[in-house]
């Protein structure tokens, strides 16, 4: 992409690294659409791109028999290929899109050259896995700690630091599969949710109403990676 | 979501609650065998006992389900006691 300019990119990790390490992924960076249920890797199978999205919302998603349960959330602020940069080619988790939209996508082999040319690039990308490391052990305490309520606006408050606006566009079965309860489960919460005026929720419509109450109601469940990432990234030590 | 043949029903939640204890159900589950309908609810019940911790229904035993056909038309009523038996 021969004109893409680091200032108009709205990938955060993109924006926030050096101009000079911007300048060596440049040339391999090309736009890519997002569709609702594309698959950006494959479990156990090589990742050939990594993804830089711009707007919509990525899944990684644990398969077992028992059904798919969501294990971690990337969007804007981040990047989908956080194996290569530590140095593997697969992982055991799908990664796909549940909230559409379109990115930048980088070819493997290009990545590994790049962070093999600057240590500053690879550095920039391993403060981010560790932050993403940090929220997959906070979906773990919440998981295992928090009840379906507070993880409901856990989730919700995910997905809206992610999207424009205050609209979430998703079905009640899709939620059900990322917070691992049955839908009936995920309908009675959003409805208390709703009815506490944290939330609108009408079909696979919701809209965030009172933020601050979500995040009481998420509690140390929230708060802790969204510190951290900020830390990492936004000019921490 | 599926073929227009194959009959949906939604599971619409009774739970203790002060104002409006009634969770509806929009979206549905399909099932490919009407006989099969008592058993997909109660093992959904099942389900939610064992997996689903919620602060507003610290007893799910006290809950029903309400299931609707596609027509409106109420087709089962079932306690979540039942789920145990």
């Amino acid at each position: 992409m021969a004109h893409l300019q680091q200032t108009s990119t709205r990938n955060k990790l993109l924006a926030s690294m050096s101009p000079e390490d911007f300048a060596i992924l440049q040339p391999d960076l090309e736009p890519v659409e997002l569709e609702v249920r594309k698959v950006l890797i494959e479990p156990n199978k090589r990742i050939d791109y990594a993804y830089f999205p711009e707007a919509g919302v990525s899944s990684i998603i644990n398969n077992s028999h028992d059904g798919k349960i969501e294990v971690g959330i990337i969007g804007r602020e981040g990047f989908v290929g956080i194996p290569v940069v530590l140095g593997t080619d697969r992982n055991p988790f799908e990664y796909f899109i549940q909230i559409p939209g379109h990115g930048l996508r980088i070819s493997t082999e290009a990545l590994n050259r790049a962070i093999d040319q600057s240590r500053s690039l690879h550095r920039h990308f391993l403060r981010y896995a560790q932050a993403k490391s940090v929220q997959a052990s906070e979906t773990a305490f919440a998981n295992a700690n928090n009840n379906v309520e507070s993880r409901l606006a856990r989730w919700i408050l995910m997905c809206h630091d992610r999207v424009d606006g205050d609209e979430i566009q998703l079905t009640h079965e899709f939620m059900a599969m990322m917070l691992g309860v049955r839908r009936p489960g995920v309908t009675t919460a959003l409805h208390v949710l709703e009815g506490n005026g944290l939330i609108w929720a009408k079909r696979s419509l919701v809209t965030v109403r009172d933020r601050e109450k979500l995040e009481e109601l998420a509690d140390d469940a929230y708060g802790v990676s969204h510190a951290e990432y900020e830390r990492l990234m936004n000019g921490g030590t | 979501m599926g073929g227009h043949n194959v009959p949906r029903y939604f599971l619409h939640l009774r739970y203790p609650a002060p104002i409006n204890g009634y969770a509806q159900d929009d979206e549905g589950d399909e099932l490919p065998d009407p006989s099969q309908l008592r058993e997909h609810v109660l093992e959904t019940a099942r389900d939610l006992i064992r997996h689903a911790r919620m602060s507003t229904i610290p007893n799910w035993f006290v809950c029903t389900f309400e299931v609707t056909d596609e027509a409106g038309d109420t087709v089962l009523i079932l306690p979540f006691t039942e789920a145990v038996e």
